[in-house]
């Protein structure tokens, strides 16, 4: 056993040798520590002791032995396991289609199946009863249907599917993008046909992509609330809800913590078969070498099956986003369908603190938001130190615990000295940054899986240090990455509720909570359009960076993938 | 001046929905001179806050929410006393003699119809309770879990006033099939009933006035046999920084100035007190309000609402 | 002194099970050569590339560089470069910005840059593609960039790592030559590794043959080929035939060896330490077949079995009286007459090239 301590000896040195990387990883480790697992610790600290300072499990036995919990449970698996195949389907036939057939309007579809990443909290909920409801636009306008089952499992199905699948598809897209067409040309060589070279060619090089996709989509959808708050109704328990329910509606922080454990539950184990899973499948794609690009993928019936497919999905998305349009522009959603500008003129008179703040906030901690997460993941598939899987775990997890105990866990944790935050910017900010992380990782690692590792190690040759080769080659590899998790980060913070209404202040205040206080007194209107504000602000951000960025970078996609 | 970000400013966490705060604390600030900043937070996250908070009390005042959550929050130790002289006149019940919390307003809980979905699916205006378990009305009603909403939880125990304990589930089972949804926020019926996507609601009632406001054709019942209410109610936090302009609000909002403005700023809310105008509002006396002991209601909510989601929920 | 490798020794665990990677590699490099690892593939090549680049810590041993214990510098401080076979050049810039990558890093001057990069696109021959991007290079072009994007920096030692083995056989050749050319040129002290025993010939000073991280034999191309120190090194540096035998006599350098059931003679080089009465092995190489006899001391027949003419020479197989193969070459075929098949022959060879060793 001697050598081996030489061995790690020498790992130490090494480490040693390496300042910047070391107190790099240290201090990751550290915001970690404070700002994702001391929060949760707080919230769980709440859920195990008693009034009197005494450990006490009540709270867990108390919600496992409810069968409404139980049932709640079981929903909020089937949900998410639907949502994440689904959404991962439509994404990939999206991802697929754009990156593997020559259909017109690729442009047209890029944009709407990012689109849904601006879905505004409760008012793109409510447009889905709009259109399937029972005076439904969709259902009872076009099919006569009164009685579809908006509320319940299929209306939230529909809304998560509709607000999750461009996580899919951005991944997706990334992923069929970088993936050779020599090596489907290499399977037509070989005497495969079209769905030979399909299945065991694409298929299993997106695997990774399509398992990580779904690990996001599936716990995206267990935390997800602002949908099942309007969707889900009391019939259909979910187990995020039931965790707000309990905290907000029966004043039970450590029944809602509670259940919020067992709701982290199935994450953890999502993740966990997802490390199993794509851990054990790396293709090297990117390695310098040209590549040739042909379409030949698909014959031309299932060319037009696909575009089909991808129009259905574009016009159901962009049915709810007009709904949010009209209800914007009319005296009555849905009643009174007179066109009037009133609505706005009542946003910018009340709400223009809350839009600024609101811009502020995403502007602060959208580009530390999405700089640490392609760090993070330069350190996790790049180095080997010691804790890497803690890290790798810690970073995640924020992402997997719903936001309701976030924001909790934040107040317990951030109210006294020594993180005296609340009421603060920084602790909106904080927040954002740590709960938005995740996605930024989980990019960047899959993209950085597909670059040759010996890129980087050239240039470490070359004698740059592991802060050059991160700025001058990984960062410019995982470009893709990084903007999709710029616009992911700043899309999420503009959008973002569930923890932040636990945050806002007086000082700070936010456009989401602004549409559920709205919404809440009547104003279904103004709602629509503070959400019209929001999408436009959003649309805005991503349009300026791709005209700064001078299209190089496609905020959805690869063909700035490495080769140019 | 609301928006003015000096320190001095009364810091007001508010439960009344953001618009009708403002007009009810613009009307305190014009009257008064104090500068006042306020948060709009639900009452659930707002009571969360507020103890999360209480070692660093990030507020002076918690303005609004039901009458119950002010005494959970007096039974934590959240609040402070203040006894206010403006109470003579206010009926006892609407108060707490220690003076830990106070009222601001009062809303009866009532049926908002969406007249032109009515006339869609040719069923009659209610105007009892008995009335909206016509089979006419199937799947057309929406009401708030009671476990999400003080709301539904009122109900419950207002119908407990009528028709007993037992009643008042059988009643509930009975209505069952009307139910279109039972909607997780308390406000979230009149979402469903203002857009014409479900026929009837049942909630608190300003939020369908609201909607009538906002044009849509929306009407409320009070049924016969009676309805419960809830009082919204105002307390000041423990360790409040701003101990005096907290004290003025509260002497303000329960005086006869303050209530008059409840009134007057259109918040579709009704005072508390009866030595005031009550404009366009439908009069006091013609609604029958069942008081319900909160005490009574928040020891036993724990067990009525496991009731109903056993009993109620499965139908 | 350049490069030290001190009983350098790398064990990977993983799921538990070891693989001793590289074991006890113990090598001087000098100043200016270009020393091969060769050997077949995953018997530690890359490995101990790694471990002098500085991207694998060693289990256990040392790396000096011109005297200084490099073992625990990182990869950036050891002013080692390294060429890859998948290239890996920067995808996201020119071939000029490839190659200045490293200087800029060195914050050399503009001036001082441009002149550099110049010079270097002259001597790996790559004028008139500066702003090209590596997809928009051929294969050959892109192992240039690679090759002058390391040399530019003006390593201490430069590591190739299989560099030609994406190339076709031709441009391989070429390459290779180049590589060999440009490194006298600069005098660059080098560490290439290959698995193609032909490229390692004819590029090296100093070849190190590896099997299953274990050094089998360290010399001159000529030394690795003529004289074997073992089976797997004569066997596996071009072809070979094994005359299994036993030692009768030793007397200085030369051995005779009893050869299998025949009991045939052979007079032979001494390879090893060896004993007599203990069994030993002739190493012959095919070439060293002659049908004429000449100087030659030591004799074989056979049956021919069967001849390939390649044009330049001949390969035949014979079989011998015990039912042995012996595989032979002759050059020159037109002057000489083709081998007959079935026809007994007798083929001759000089003791120099009847190499014995322990088996
Ligand atoms: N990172 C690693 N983890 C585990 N085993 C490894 C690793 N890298 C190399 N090996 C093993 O070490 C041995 C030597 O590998 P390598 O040096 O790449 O061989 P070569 O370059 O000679 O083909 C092989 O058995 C290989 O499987
Ligand atoms: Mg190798």
């Amino acid at each position: 056993m001697a050598f081996r301590s030489e061995e790690t000896r020498n790992r130490l040195l090494n480490l040693l040798k390496d300042p910047v990387l070391l107190l790099t990883i240290i201090i990751i480790f550290a915001a970690l520590a404070i700002f994702i697992v001391y929060p949760i610790f707080k919230v769980f600290s709440a859920s195990l002791i008693d009034k009197n300072g005494q450990f006490d499990l009540s709270a867990y036995t108390k919600a496992f032995s409810n069968r409404y919990m139980r049932q709640g449970f079981f929903n909020s698996l089937l949900v998410a396991g639907l949502t994440a195949f689904f959404g991962m389907l439509i994404g990939y036939i999206f991802a697929y289609t754009i990156n593997r057939t020559d259909i017109p309007l690729k442009g047209f579809f890029r944009t709407v199946a990012v689109l849904p990443i601006v879905f505004p909290p409760f008012i793109g909920a409510l447009s889905i009863i709009m259109l399937f409801g029972f005076n439904g636009f969709i259902t009872a306008g076009i099919f006569g249907i009164r009685n579809f089952p908006v509320y319940g499992l299929w209306g939230l199905m529909m809304a998560q599917v509709v607000c999750f699948f461009p996580v899919a598809f951005i991944t997706l897209d990334g992923v069929i993008g970088t993936i050779s067409p020599t090596l489907e040309d290499a399977a037509f060589n070989l005497g495969a046909n079209r769905w030979q070279a399909f299945r065991k060619v694409i298929l299993p090089m997106s695997i990774p992509g399509i398992a990580s996709t779904m690990l996001v989509l599936f716990i995206e959808s267990l935390a997800d609330f602002g949908n099942p708050l309007i969707l889900a109704g009391s019939k259909f328990p979910v187990l995020s809800v039931q965790a707000y329910l309990q905290i907000t509606g029966m004043y039970d922080t450590r029944g809602g913590a509670a259940l919020a454990v067992w709701l982290l539950f199935p994450s953890i184990v999502a993740f966990i078969i997802q490390k199993y899973w794509v851990g054990k499948k790396k293709y090297v794609t990117v390695t310098g070498k040209p590549t040739t690009s042909v379409l030949k993928s698909v014959n031309r019936p299932v060319k037009w099956l696909l575009f089909s497919l991808c129009m259905l999905m574009a016009a159901f998305t962009l049915a709810i986003y007009a709904t949010i349009f009209w209800g914007a522009f009319v005296k009555a959603w849905g009643m009174n369908n007179t066109l009037t500008l009133e609505n706005f003129r009542y946003v910018f008179d009340v709400g223009l603190e809350a839009i600024k703040d609101t811009l502020i906030i995403a502007f602060t901690s959208t580009p530390i938001s999405a700089l640490l997460g392609m760090v993070i993941a330069f350190l996790l598939v790049r180095k080997i130190f010691p804790g890497r899987r803690l890290m790798e775990f810690t970073s995640l997890l924020s992402f997997a615990v719903p936001g309701t105990v976030i924001g909790i866990g934040y107040i317990l944790a951030f109210n006294t000295k020594p993180f005296l935050l609340t009421g603060t910017l920084a602790i909106l900010v904080l927040n954002f940054v740590f709960r938005y992380v995740p996605v930024g990782i989980q990019s960047g690692v899959a993209l950085l899986n597909q670059v040759d590792p010996a890129i980087e190690e050239a240039a470490y040759t070359l004698g740059a240090d592991n802060r050059q080769v991160f700025t001058r080659v990984t960062l410019p590899l995982i470009v893709p990455a990084f903007f999709s998790a710029l616009v992911f980060a700043f899309v999420r913070a503009m959008t973002a509720i569930s923890a932040a209404i636990f945050l806002v202040s007086a000082r700070w205040n936010l456009i989401t909570v602004q549409i559920l206080s709205q919404s809440d007194s009547g104003r279904l209107s103004e709602a629509c359009a503070f959400s019209v504000i929001l999408i436009a602000m959003i649309m805005a951000f991503i349009l300026v960076l791709k005209i700064f960025l001078k299209n190089k970078v496609s905020l959805s996609g690869s063909e700035s993938m490495g080769q140019g | 001046m609301l928006v003015a970000v000096t320190l001095a400013n009364l810091v007001v966490y508010s439960s009344v929905d953001e618009a009708n705060a403002r007009k009810i604390l613009n009307a305190f600030v014009e009257e008064t001179g104090v500068g006042v900043d306020f948060v709009f937070l639900s009452s659930g996250p707002a009571l969360a806050r507020i103890e999360a908070e209480v070692n660093n009390p990030q507020a002076d005042v918690w303005f609004g929410a039901p009458l119950e959550n002010h005494i959970i929050a007096k039974e934590r130790g959240l609040t402070q006393p203040y006894k206010t002289l403006s109470v003579y006149g206010v009926s006892p019940e609407f108060y707490d003699v220690e003076g830990y919390y106070h009222p601001i307003y009062m809303n009866p809980l009532g049926i908002g119809i969406n007249t032109a979905v009515l006339e869609q699916i040719k069923a009659s205006m209610p105007v009892t309770w008995e009335d909206i378990l016509s089979t006419s009305l199937s799947r057309m009603i929406q009401y708030p879990n009671p476990q999400s909403s003080g709301t539904a939880y009122s109900l419950i125990t207002g119908l407990i006033q009528i028709y007993g304990e037992d009643g008042a589930i059988d009643y509930l089972k009975k209505l069952a099939p009307n139910i279109q949804t039972y909607t997780q926020s308390g406000t979230g019926p009149s979402k469903a009933v203002g857009p014409g996507q479900v026929a009837m609601g049942i909630q608190f009632t300003p939020a369908f006035f609201q909607f009538m406001e906002q044009g849509y054709p929306v009407k409320v019942v009070f049924p016969k046999e009676g309805v419960p209410y809830e009082v919204a109610s105002v307390s000041i936090l423990k360790g409040a920084r701003n101990l005096t302009d907290a004290q003025k609000l509260i002497d303000w909002v329960v005086s006869k100035a303050g209530q008059q403005q409840i009134v007057n700023q259109q918040t579709y809310f009704y005072p508390i007190r009866s030595d005031v105008d009550f404009g366009s509002l439908q009069p006091l006396s013609t609604i029958k309000l069942l008081p319900v002991d909160p005490v009574w209601a928040a020891e036993n909510k724990t067990r009525l609402i496991e009731r109903w989601i056993n009993e109620v929920l499965p139908y | 002194m350049s490069l030290i490798l001190k009983n350098v020794r790398k064990v990977f665990t993983s799921y538990s099970v070891e693989t001793v990677a590289v074991d006890n590699f113990d090598q001087v490099i000098e100043k200016g050569q270009l020393v091969t690892l060769l050997g077949p593939s995953g018997c530690g090549k890359t490995t101990t590339l790694r471990i002098i680049a500085g991207f694998e810590i060693p289990t256990s041993g040392r790396v000096l560089l011109e005297e200084r214990d490099v073992t625990n510098l990182p990869p950036n401080k050891r002013n080692i470069s390294m060429v890859f076979q998948s290239y890996a050049l920067f995808p996201h810039l020119t071939v000029e910005e490839n190659i200045a990558f490293g200087l800029k890093l060195k914050r050399l001057d503009r001036s001082e840059m441009r002149r550099k990069i110049v010079e270097m696109t002259d001597l790996v021959g790559l004028k008139g593609l500066e702003k090209r991007r590596p997809d928009q290079l051929s294969g050959g072009q892109q192992q240039r960039v690679a090759l002058a994007r390391s040399l530019v920096m003006e390593p201490s030692v430069l590591l190739f790592d299989e560099p030609l083995s994406n190339l076709d056989a031709k441009l391989r050749e070429t390459m290779r030559l180049e590589i060999r050319r440009i490194q006298q040129e600069v005098n660059i002290t080098s560490v290439y590794v290959t698995h193609d025993q032909v490229e390692a010939m004819s590029i090296s000073d100093v070849i190190v043959v590896m099997n299953q991280g274990k050094v089998m034999q360290i010399g001159s191309p000529f030394d690795i080929y003529a004289r074997p120190e073992n089976s797997f090194v004569a066997d596996f540096i071009g072809r070979v035939n094994f005359i299994d035998g036993t030692v009768e006599s030793v007397d200085g350098d030369t051995v005779v060896v009893s050869a299998g059931a025949t009991g045939n003679k052979i007079i032979g080089k001494r390879g090893t330490e060896l004993v007599p009465g203990k069994p030993a092995r002739v190493v012959l190489r095919p070439e060293s077949l002659s049908d004429r006899k000449e100087e030659r001391i030591n004799s074989l027949s056979g049956k021919v079995l069967k001849y390939v003419f390649l044009g330049s020479n001949v390969e035949y197989e014979l079989e011998l009286s015990d039912g042995r193969k012996i595989n032979a070459v002759t050059y020159n075929p037109v002057e000489r007459k083709l081998p007959v098949v079935g026809r007994e022959t007798e083929l001759y060879f000089s003791r120099e090239s009847a190499w014995v060793i322990r088996v």
